[in-house]
């Protein structure tokens, strides 16, 4: 037991404190690339993004490198949407 | 809509909202403080700011639980639901406070790492040892990933679906609480008050999410009627239909908003996708407000022939063929790609 906790918790915390590595840049620089109504937001704006930024950093730093904006999600209707027939 | 994020959209009602809920936190804590330490004097303050911190935690999530069923079942919850996230932050940092005392002051002492200690003590073999610190270090970690992306910037980063899925979890983490307060409470209390309270929630929660589900699969099976043979479907009767508010459907794996509107005063009809693009709100009990068919959470604004937003906003939905005839109304079942214009069915 002792030996999986201990492991397990060392796993999560290198994920994290990468992610907070990622983090700072990311806020400060990144997300005006990435998500274009961020790139205007202020400052305490900024700041709370960073503990979800520690979160996912891999999905956003993937996001960064490609320059991607953010997806337009998928739901029952646009995945199933078709082009009208013309009459 | 999307255009530039804030920190918190304040309004007045979020003031308020927001100030009423700090004063029942406090008045909380004082009460529990207040109430133990006439109990027994000489308890220990930390132990008892701990358990109180702990005990408003938990009395919040059960009130943040509640009201999603309570807006489905009656409307005039809605308000509480809008502002929801404020309430699952503000609870969030009652338990990580409850969290962190319990960590300093059961686990820091020892030579163990205290975040070890916390999910490795109670395993012992003395009779009633039960590991459930680590149920509340889990449920915490949870509630901190619900806390951090509470903020629309990860709704739109992140898709509603993924972001919905994520704040799902939000039952998971009441499982294992309700295992880690059931026995925390054993560790100070002998008492069975605090476990029959605690059982009353989990009933009082169960019930209310059955409940409302009920409701709603109800109201989506309401509409289910034959295919025509050129694949329209017929979702209701013309005269049905209220004037500049829509009516749902359930088609093609999802609700529809079927809209008869009066523009530049003529009444049109049209037919577009029930699903909010913003949180996937109810679109489809949204009214016709400017132009626009505006959706009763956050009032984004869809034009009903495009199901697009008015410029300068990108927001799109899909739309849906519709006919009338004999007084009935038909759409077509298959959606246009969000944005495509339909052609609205003119009324006399
Ligand atoms: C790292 C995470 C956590 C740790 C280490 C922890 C630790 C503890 C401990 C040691 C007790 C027993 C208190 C006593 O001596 O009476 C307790 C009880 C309790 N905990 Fe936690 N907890 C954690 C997370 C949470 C969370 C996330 C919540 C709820 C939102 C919560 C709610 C409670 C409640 C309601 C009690 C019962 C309070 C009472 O004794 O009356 N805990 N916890
Ligand atoms: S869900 Fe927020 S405006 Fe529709």
């Amino acid at each position: 037991m002792d030996t999986i906790v201990t492991i397990a918790l060392g796993i999560i915390a290198a994920y994290l404190g990468v992610g907070l590595l990622f983090a700072l840049p990311f806020v400060f620089i990144g997300v005006a690339k990435i998500d274009a109504p961020a790139a205007s937001a202020g400052f305490w704006f900024k700041l709370i993004l960073i503990p979800g930024s520690t979160v996912f950093w891999p999905l956003l730093l993937k996001r960064w490198l490609r320059g991607e904006p953010p997806p337009v999600e998928h739901s029952a209707h646009r995945t199933s949407a078709q082009s009208p027939p013309h009459p | 809509m999307s255009h530039g994020y804030q920190l918190v959209t304040w309004t007045p009602f979020k003031k308020r909202y927001d100030q009423f809920l700090v004063g029942v936190v406090v008045a909380g804590i004082a009460v529990f403080g207040g109430v133990t330490f006439a109990l027994n004097p000489l308890a220990n303050p930390v132990q008892v700011l701990m358990r109180a911190f702990g005990l408003v935690a938990i009395v919040l999530l059960h009130v943040i639980l509640a009201i999603g069923p309570l807006a489905r079942i009656d409307k005039r919850f809605l308000p509480l639901l809008y502002n929801r996230r404020h309430l699952g932050v503000m609870m969030f940092a009652l338990a990580f406070i409850h969290g962190a005392i319990a960590t300093f002051w059961y686990h820091a002492l020892g030579t163990l790492n205290p975040f070890l200690s916390v999910f490795l003590s109670d395993w012992g073999s003395h009779p009633g040892a039960f590991p459930f610190q680590a149920f509340g270090a889990v449920a915490l970690m949870i509630l901190f990933v619900m806390a951090a992306t509470s903020h629309d910037f990860w709704l739109a980063n992140l898709t509603a679906p993924v972001w919905k899925s994520l704040h799902m979890m939000v039952y998971v983490a009441y499982a294992l609480l309700v295992v880690h307060v059931g026995f925390g409470v054993l560790q100070a209390e002998t008492s069975p008050v605090y476990l029959g309270i605690l059982a009353t929630g989990v009933v009082i929660l169960t019930g209310l999410h059955l409940k409302a589900g009920r409701t709603e699969t109800a109201a989506d099976a309401s509409v289910a009627s034959p295919v025509e043979s050129d694949g329209f479907v017929r979702v209701a009767s013309l005269a049905d239909l209220p004037l500049n508010e829509a009516v749902s459907a359930c088609l093609n794996g999802d609700r529809v908003a079927v809209l008869r509107y009066e523009e530049d005063g003529v009444e049109k009809l049209s037919a577009l996708s029930g699903i909010c693009q913003h949180q996937n709100g109810p679109l489809s009990e949204g009214k016709y407000v400017k132009g626009c068919l505006t959706c009763p959470w956050h009032g984004y604004q869809y034009q009903p022939d495009t199901g697009a937003s008015p410029p300068p906003f990108t927001e799109k939905v899909p739309t849906f063929r519709l006919r009338v005839s004999d007084g009935d109304v038909f759409v077509h079942p298959t959606p246009c790609p969000a944005g495509t214009r339909v052609e609205p069915v003119t009324l006399n």
